[in-house]
């Protein structure tokens, strides 16, 4: 799960920015609720991220005078989500090479 | 704002290092725990169920505290590497036989040289060797039970104990101006700024 969460993210930031709360939002309505993170999970990633470079972050005053984090994708994210999708996309004809389309399995001899 | 929040959060940040980030993370928290409650309480959960639930999704604040202080008070490695190769040149400079001479070979004078400037260097070298003379014998002893030469010894112990000191400034530094940048401060210094005007 730790692996694929970075690119899930970077996907998200695409759509614009985001706070952490509408990123795990985001992540589970686009999965069809497959997808469900332990939603404390995401802030020590959202911040390696963004010391990494791949995200920036900004903060909004909501009118209740509170703040928000809101995050964004940088170009190096950007790049970074170009390059781990296409060895996500490898990976997964990988799998699928060896686990065939889905016709039943042969039972044992 | 809700008390059990206020411990949450604080519970969440308490090993971050620094005031500054501390707040952020937890500002950053709250928010996070204000609207998932806030949705449940759209969704017909009675207010205290909606606060008790939220923390639950959130999950246990020391593992992700602990997860979150490894990602902030992490120094980062090229600071290290940088940092060394920096304090091992100035250790070739400042170090030769143990004693804190300047060191008038082609590590200095080829610069120099090159630069077209004059040799001042030079002319501070005996000070510099008569302040550190007292730690000359220590350093010495020190080379010859190790069997190290002086010189990569001083280079070795410069860089173990003025990197973490020149990392304290860095952060020093860096909180500062994120300090400065942040909206409160901003509007801060704009009131001095009109002050200043009228």
């Amino acid at each position: 799960m730790k692996g694929t969460a970075v690119p899930l993210v970077l996907r998200v930031l695409t759509q614009g920015p985001q706070h952490g709360y509408g990123i795990i939002q985001a992540i589970r309505e686009q999965s069809g609720g497959v997808i469900e993170f332990s939603e404390g999970t995401i802030y020590p990633l959202l911040h390696a991220l963004e010391r990494e470079g791949l995200l920036s972050s900004a903060w909004e005053v909501l009118p209740s005078g509170r703040r928000r984090k809101l995050y964004s994708l940088t170009g190096r994210g950007a790049e970074r989500l170009t390059r781990l999708t296409a060895d996500w996309r490898q990976f997964r004809s990988a799998v699928d090479a060896i686990l065939g389309d889905g016709e039943a399995v042969p039972g044992a001899v | 704002m809700p008390s059990d929040f206020t411990a949450f959060v604080a519970r969440v940040s308490a090993r971050v290092a620094g005031e500054c980030e501390r707040r952020a993370l937890e500002d950053e928290i709250l928010d996070h725990l204000l609207e998932s409650a806030r949705e449940l309480e759209a969704g017909g959960v009675p207010p205290e169920e909606a606060r008790r639930q939220a923390m639950a999704r959130f999950g246990d604040p020391d593992r992700i505290g602990k997860e979150l202080a490894r990602v902030h008070n992490r120094v980062p490695f090229r600071f290290f590497a940088l940092g060394g190769l920096v304090w091992y040149a100035l250790g070739a400079v400042f170090l030769e036989t143990g004693a804190f001479y300047i060191n008038q070979r082609w590590l200095v004078q080829l610069p120099l040289q090159v630069l077209g400037l004059p040799h001042w260097l030079a002319e501070v070298s005996p000070q510099i060797q008569a302040l550190a003379q007292p730690l000359a014998p220590v350093a010495r002893f020190m080379s010859e039970s190790l069997s190290v030469s002086p010189w990569h010894l001083g280079a070795a112990m410069s860089a173990v104990i003025l990197t973490p000191l020149a990392y304290g400034l860095y952060c020093g530094a860096h909180r500062f101006i994120r300090f400065i940048r942040q909206p409160e401060a901003a509007q801060a210094w704009g009131l001095l700024k009109l002050a200043w005007k009228n």
